[in-house]
This record gives structure tokens, C-alpha cells and sequence, in this order.
């Protein structure tokens, strides 16, 4: 196994790695999740559901980032807290996490369509019966692209097709995509937080026809786990927009953070935008610097790109200016999602800048956009910056 | 890792390969569906004076023990193994291991268990020198015997010189005080689901089980036959001609069993474990002409009321799963009752982990000394072609929850689609019958999710249909 604490999976020469990044010791310190006992699998189930539903983890369509290396899996702590999101291999990696912590034996499945061409797809399966069916007990795991139906036969025969009725077929499969909330414009298709959603969903995936499983992997299966980074104490990034409620004067009110007037299009927010994601598929870190006179809508326009981000399943938003950890910030360096940061009026933050710059160096997700806010960029703040870096 | 213990694992009746002496890879009984057509077609192949050989435990995933059937020897064989890192050797000839930690020893389960523990010490002997040689092996050995297997062991360390070497014995399902099926066997035939016997023209079946000392040491060896007069005498007290002799020496054995682990004299540690819960023949009646055995409570005479209503593991009734002595000192082993069925105990959750003792501190699991259990009233040979009745009692819980759903599904063994039948209330229990099936073996599983105070309860056992023809 790989000697990096929370490496890349590289599903192509070691697809059973993925066991690795199922790590309930970490999950459950996040959240209210049951541990093991007598209670009703299901109820045990359920519990579970409800808890990874309040959390309203933002369901992200595309991974981190996937190379030659292989694809980048989001740390438990970046799924279910800063910023709360995650693909469907990220979310079904914590759903079985919490799985094992409450003594449910679990798998994830990945599926892939059976026609080459669209993304792969991942489900959890949970035991909600005494002891695995034949045809589920051992692990499988097709090379890629490789022809065949390795599903068993009566594998799908033990699933249940349904949560609240019908026999109690001893293995449930769900699709994790139901317990996230979509974070775009448009609905996500089965987003609606219902474990029978879920259920039918996983089972209907299995059923269909349109999808193979090519993998799947046991919770518990391997003993070396690999080690996501704690979460910091204090999240770095502030919230993008604040409730207009939580002011305490009416002044406030006109800060970019509030959103109160409406924001008028303009083609930075595309240049911006572009720029972000076009260095998140390079090799370094993006600087960018935004200047212009007091209210011109400096940090509007980076909140406006950021809010664009997060629903793309970025960590965006502006660096805190009352960071008291300095874990928070080496933190940053951790994170698997995209990262896109605005400090604004850098100008006036050249130690912190500095210092953030010097931590996303050694960032180990896609390269990080900085983006600078400054009244101007005269004066040798500038230069004062690169000459320590 | 240098192999520590020896553990011999000891199947129950009919759990072992019998072939012809020169013809040691065709065996005559190899406990497939295959061989019980035989067996019943061709009884006389396993009378008692053909000769045959012990060939290894039944390589199979569904094994006819003539008194249940069995899910098969290698998971409990594999899990050993792992348990304590060593070899497996599973008894066949060819597959012979003799740097294996765990054996599987094979025996002719048609003769006394006596013959049984003969072969039992010349296979552990030869073993120990192998393993561990010129060296006192005081210890080295730990034994698992499901059902019947477990009296041999016990008949083999009630030696002193023997007792010595072993540390420990796990009985799973094993009939210390005896079987009533086996006298609904021998005087009735195989029973089936839903009533009645396995025809049987000729009486040629039961004439050759009647032949079989190993069955008659599966006897009742307490008084279990009740008469008109509700007289309770033992089987070798009733004057049938069949019964009396084998059942009298069958009941010397047991005696010599019981005097060996009497008193004070020491012995290997020793955990049975059995089922409890399930429907099982207990009551034994005698009208003078027939035998009837029913799963009726056996109002046995001294017995305490709690073991009649524990009723057994389906083929085993639970007060008959302590040994002698600790029922003579009114002992209860410690977490002797589990939930698992006669067949599956062997598949217990922690069955090769009982082999290693039982830690301080055992944390309670699923199924054991849970106090609930789901009682699944089946038999595990049925007719094809005819639908049967299934039964199934929460036992354990005051009060269930009206809404309280008892679900019973059956597929075959090797993957199929489930049929799924939700039980009706039924009095005290849950009625529903099962679809007609054709010859094959089909795994069944009964479940009551959440249940109040017990949580999700599962009960699962294998089910034999006969081919057509023989029923």
C-alpha cells in the first residue's frame, strides 16, 4: 500500500486500495453516528441515514481530480464538514465508515455503465441480515475495461427492493447519492434525502441491466488504513454570504458578504472562474490579483466566483482574518477538493498571505487559487510578498 | 508460526466419507442428495457388515446427516485454521497434512463410538509424535465435535492418559443425554416436513439403521419412553426386539462415559453448546404396539419446567446438550444455549474462537446467551412437488408488538431467487407454508427485524428435498 498518509486511489493497479479510505475512527467523531450494538440493524441504519442527511453534504459530480496517479478521494472531515461535500465515491466511503463503526458489515460497489463512455457510479451495500449470502461473501474487482458480468447471478436476489416493505432480504444496497443535496441550479436526480429512495435507487442500479459492478471492496477488509488529516478547530475560510439577520448594525449590511443588492454580471467573474479551474488542472498554485477603489465590489466579485465554485464542490471562500490556530491554515494544504482563496485587502495581510502561499506549495489536492484583493497595487507590498517566497 | 495446539475437529453422524476398501475415491456415502436416493433406494450398501473405510470429513456445502443436515465441515475446518494459523487438513487420504494444526478425523459413524475413539487415538498419537516429537504432549490437543462427534471425544478422553494431553472440548449440538428423533428414525423412518415418515417398504431402511450401534448411542440414554400407564422406562426397558439390545449396549457406553468424567477427577475443560428454541422431538410414547414421537413438551419426571419450555435445536433437545456430570450436579454450563439451529451450530459466530476458551469479559453476541431466539418449527427432509407448513415462535419476549412481522424465504443452496412467505399470527407463534420444491438442497432463513428489547432476529437451517421417486 501507498506510504502517503491519504494518497491518490489509483483504481487502475490497485483497486481493492479503496478499502483503505473507509475509516470509521475518523467518521465518527464527526457526527452524532450510532456505535455498535443489539438495537435493529435497521433502525441502526437509519440512524445513521439521518444523521449523514442533516449534515446536507453537496453532492459534486466530478472527483477532485484524477490523474496517472490515480483519483483523488475527499478526507472524511471534507465531506461532512468544511465545506461538506463530496462525490459519490467520497460520500459511500463515509456512509460505510459509519456502517462499520455501528457493527453493520458493509461493501462499496462501484458500478460502471455497461455501455463504455459515461463516469462510474458508487453504492454501499449493508448486511441487514445475519451473516453475508453466498453470493456476497467474497470481494470481486474487474480490471478495467474488462468484459464479463461478475456479478453473481443470485447476488441480486438478496436485495432488497424496497426499505419499508416486503421481505427482509438480507443485503441493502444504497445509493449514497440520496442521503447528499444538490448544490446547483437544477435538482440532482434522487437527492431527496430518503433512505427508500436510496434503497430503491441501489437496488435499480444492480437490477437495470445499464450498469456492471467492477468492484467491490469490504469495510474492514484491510487491516492498514490510510490516515485523513484532522480537521482544524477553526475552519480557515469564512462562510461565503451571511444572514442579513445576523448584523448587528445596518451598516454592515452593505458588505459584499451580505448580498443585498443584486450582482451585476460582468466578464471578470468569467475570466476568474476560468482562471480558478484551469489551475486546478495544472501543477501550481494560481495568484491572482483583483484591485480597485473602496466599494467597487472587489470581494463581490471573488464571493460571486467562490459561490460559483462551491456548487462544483470547491472549498471557496474568503481566509479568515481572526485565525488564532495556525493549524487552520496548514490544514489547507490537506484538503482534496479544489480550493480557491480570497484574502482580502492583502495588502494589508502580507505575513498571513505569505504564509498561506508557502503552506499550498506543498498542497497535496489540485493546485489552489489565491485570489488577492488590494485598494491598489502600488507600494511594495507586492514585491515585499515575493521576495519571501 | 510453529503450530501450538492440535485440534482435531470430530463431524456428527453421517458427516463422514465411507468407501470401499481398494476403492477409497468412490465412496459409498458421501452425504450428497445424491447418496440419500441412494441410501434409500439401496439401504443394504451401509449395513452394518459391509466393509468400509472412513475417506475424510464430506467435502460439500449441503451434507444429509441422517438425523439433520448439515451446511458442510469447511468453514469451521477454514476458520480454525485461521484462528490458529496452521494448517488444515480435512481427513482425505490424498490430502494427507502431517504438519497440520487442525484435523478433521473421519469416522465410520455406522459403528460404536467406541471403534470411533479407537481410530480417534491411533489419528492423534500418530499426529502429536509427528508434530512435536520425543516431547511430552500433556495439553497439546483441543477438540471440537459437533453433534455425535462430541461423544466420541468424550468417550476417548475418559481415560485418564488421554484426558492429560487434552486442554479443551467444544461440543456443538451434541447429544450427551440423546435423541428422541433418533428413536422416531429407527422405529418410524426419516421423518418429513409437515408430517409423516419417508416410506420405507420392507422395513429395509430402518433394518439397516436398526443394525448401526453408532445410532443406537444416539438413544435417549434418561428414561424418555412414557407408556399408557405414564410410565417412564428406558428404551432398553421396552420390550421391542429390534430396540432392546442395541439400546442396552448403547447405554453401557454412556455409562462408561459417565464413570470416566465423574467425581473429582480431572479433565479437560469442557464447553457444549447447543440450540434452544426450535421444535424438536422430545415426547417418546409407547402404546404397546408403536412408538409416537412427537415435539410435544416430554413432562419428563424431574425435569425442571425451564428445560422443557428451552425445547431444543431442532433435532436435539436442549436438556439433552449437558453432559451427565454436570447435569448430575445440577450444573447449567455457562452460555450453553445459543440460537443457532443442529446443522449451523457449527457455524456459531464464534465456534473456532470457542476453541481457544472463553476470555474474561466475553463480550455478548449475536445469538449467544441472548436469552431470545427466533424457534423455527421445521424438518429438514421434505417430499418435492407438495407444499408444507412452517412454524416459528419469539421465544424470550413477554410481549410482541402487534405489527411484529415473522418472515420465512427459501432459495437453493448456491444461489436463487428467494421465495419469501410472511408468517400469520398464530397464537403464541407464526404459521405460513412453504411452496412446493423439487429435488435439491435449499438454504431457509427466518427473520424477525427489531424486535423490542432483542433487535433483529435470524434463524437459518438447510432443507433437503428428495429426488421424485423416493417419497
Amino acid at each position: 500500500m501507498n506510504a502517503e498518509t491519504w494518497p491518490r486511489w489509483d483504481r487502475r493497479t490497485a483497486p481493492e486500495d479503496l478499502a483503505g479510505y473507509i475509516v470509521p475512527a475518523a467518521v465518527a467523531p464527526l457526527g452524532a453516528f450510532p456505535g455498535p450494538s443489539g438495537e435493529s440493524r435497521r433502525s441502526r441504519v437509519e440512524r445513521i441515514w439521518e444523521e449523514l442527511a442533516s449534515k446536507r453534504i453537496g453532492y459534486v459530480y466530478a472527483p477532485a481530480g484524477s490523474d496517472e496517479a490515480g483519483q483523488l478521494i475527499r478526507q472524511p472531515g471534507e465531506v461532512l464538514d468544511l465545506p461538506g461535500s463530496g462525490t459519490c465515491i467520497d460520500v459511500a466511503l463515509v456512509l460505510a465508515a459509519a456502517c462499520e463503526h455501528a457493527g453493520l458489515a458493509s461493501k462499496v460497489v462501484v458500478v460502471d455503465p455497461a455501455r463504455p463512455g459515461g463516469a462510474a457510479h458508487a453504492l454501499v451495500a449493508v448486511l441487514t441480515g445475519q451473516a453475508w449470502p453466498q453470493d456476497w461473501s467474497q470481494e470481486w474487482s474487474l480490471p478495467g475495461g474488462a468484459a464479463g458480468d461478475p456479478l453473481p447471478t443470485g447476488a441480486l436476489a438478496q436485495v432488497r427492493a424496497s426499505w419499508d416493505s416486503g421481505p427482509p432480504l438480507p443485503v441493502a444496497v444504497l445509493d449514497p447519492v440520496a442521503v447528499t443535496v444538490s448544490m446547483g441550479t437544477s435538482r440532482t436526480v434522487g437527492t431527496d434525502g430518503e433512505l427508500a429512495s436510496a434503497v430503491r435507487s441501489g437496488h435499480d442500479y444492480l437490477a437495470s441491466g445499464r450498469w456492471r459492478v467492477s468492484l467491490t471492496v469490504a469495510a474492514g477488509g484491510r487491516p492498514d488504513r490510510y490516515t485523513p488529516v484532522q480537521l482544524p478547530l477553526q475552519a480557515p475560510l469564512r462562510e461565503l454570504f451571511r444572514d442579513p439577520a445576523t448584523t448587528d448594525t445596518v451598516l454592515r449590511l452593505l458588505r459584499p458578504e451580505y448580498a443585498l443588492t443584486p450582482f451585476q454580471a460582468r466578464d471578470e467573474v468569467t475570466i476568474l472562474d476560468d482562471f480558478a479551474r484551469r489551475t486546478a488542472s495544472g501543477d501550481r498554485t494560481g495568484i491572482m490579483v483583483v484591485t480597485g477603489v473602496g466599494g467597487a465590489g472587489k470581494t463581490r466579485l471573488a464571493l460571486e466566483v467562490a459561490d460559483r465554485l462551491r456548487v462544483a464542490g470547491w472549498y471557496a471562500g474568503l481566509l479568515r482574518d481572526d485565525l488564532t490556530d495556525p493549524a487552520s491554515v496548514s490544514w489547507l494544504a490537506s484538503v482534496r477538493a479544489p480550493l480557491f482563496v480570497v484574502v482580502d485587502y492583502a495588502d494589508a495581510r502580507i505575513a498571513e498571505t505569505t504564509r498561506l502561499l508557502s503552506v499550498l506549495k506543498g498542497r497535496q489536492g489540485p493546485p489552489a487559487t489565491v485570489v488577492l484583493t488590494a485598494r491598489s497595487t502600488d507600494g511594495d507590498w507586492l514585491q515585499r510578498r515575493s521576495s519571501t517566497d | 508460526m510453529p503450530v501450538e495446539f492440535l485440534v482435531v475437529v470430530l463431524p456428527g453422524i453421517g458427516g463422514t466419507a465411507l468407501a470401499p476398501p481398494g476403492h477409497l475415491d468412490d465412496p459409498v456415502w458421501g452425504g450428497r442428495i445424491r447418496d440419500v436416493g441412494g441410501l434409500l433406494a439401496h439401504p443394504e450398501r451401509l449395513a452394518i457388515d459391509v466393509d468400509l473405510e472412513p475417506v475424510g470429513v464430506i467435502r460439500s456445502r449441503t451434507v444429509f446427516g441422517i438425523l439433520s443436515v448439515i451446511p458442510g465441515y469447511e468453514r469451521l475446518l477454514g476458520r480454525l485454521g485461521r484462528e490458529f494459523g496452521c494448517a488444515v487438513d480435512d481427513g482425505t487420504p490424498a490430502g494427507r497434512d502431517v504438519d497440520a494444526g487442525v484435523v478433521a478425523v473421519g469416522y465410520d459413524f455406522r459403528r460404536s463410538i467406541r471403534d470411533a475413539a479407537s481410530r480417534l487415538d491411533d489419528v492423534v498419537r500418530e499426529r502429536l509424535d509427528c508434530l512435536w516429537p520425543r516431547q511430552d504432549h500433556r495439553g497439546r490437543v483441543i477438540g471440537v465435535g459437533h453433534s455425535m462427534g462430541g461423544l466420541v471425544a468424550r468417550y476417548w478422553l475418559k481415560d485418564d492418559v488421554n484426558a492429560r494431553l487434552c486442554t479443551r472440548l467444544v461440543t456443538l449440538g451434541t447429544p450427551h443425554g440423546g435423541a428422541p428423533k433418533m428413536l422416531d428414525v429407527l422405529a418410524n423412518g426419516l421423518p418429513l416436513a409437515g408430517g409423516g415418515h419417508v416410506p420405507d417398504p420392507g422395513e429395509r431402511l430402518r433394518g439397516t439403521l436398526r443394525g448401526w450401534p453408532g445410532a443406537a448411542e444416539l438413544l435417549p440414554r434418561y428414561p424418555a419412553v412414557v407408556d399408557g400407564s405414564g410410565t417412564y422406562r428406558y428404551s432398553h426397558e421396552v420390550d421391542v426386539g429390534w430396540l432392546r439390545a442395541a439400546a442396552r449396549s448403547a447405554y453401557a457406553v454412556h455409562q462408561d462415559i459417565d464413570a470416566g468424567w465423574r467425581g473429582d477427577r480431572e479433565r479437560p475443560e469442557l464447553l457444549p453448546r447447543i440450540g434452544f428454541g426450535h421444535g424438536t422431538a422430545r415426547r417418546c410414547e409407547w402404546d404397546g404396539h408403536r412408538f409416537r414421537v412427537t415435539r410435544a413438551d416430554p413432562e419428563l419426571p424431574g425435569l425442571p419446567p425451564g428445560w422443557a419450555s428451552d425445547r431444543g435445536d431442532g433435532t436435539v433437545p436442549t436438556y439433552s446438550g449437558v453432559p451427565s456430570e454436570m447435569a448430575g450436579r445440577g450444573e447449567v454450563p455457562a452460555q450453553l444455549r445459543v440460537a443457532e439451529r443442529h446443522g449451523p451450530v457449527m457455524d456459531l459466530a464464534h465456534s473456532w474462537r470457542l476453541a481457544r476458551g472463553v476470555p474474561a469479559g466475553w463480550p455478548v453476541e449475536d445469538g449467544e446467551q441472548r436469552g431470545v431466539v427466533l424457534g423455527l418449527d421445521l424438518e429438514t427432509l421434505a417430499a418435492p412437488g407438495s407444499p408444507f407448513p412452517v412454524t416459528a415462535r419469539v421465544i424470550g419476549v413477554e410481549q410482541l408488538p402487534a405489527a411484529q412481522q415473522v418472515w420465512v424465504s427459501i432459495a437453493a443452496v448456491g444461489g436463487g431467487q428467494p421465495t419469501s412467505v410472511l408468517l400469520d399470527p398464530d397464537g403464541a407463534g407464526y404459521i405460513g407454508e412453504l411452496p412446493p420444491l423439487e429435488e435439491g438442497s435449499y438454504a431457509v432463513r427466518a427473520t424477525a427485524e427489531a424486535v423490542p428489547g432483542a433487535g433483529d432476529l435470524e434463524t437459518s437451517d438447510t432443507l433437503i428435498v428428495l429426488p421424485r421417486g423416493t417419497v
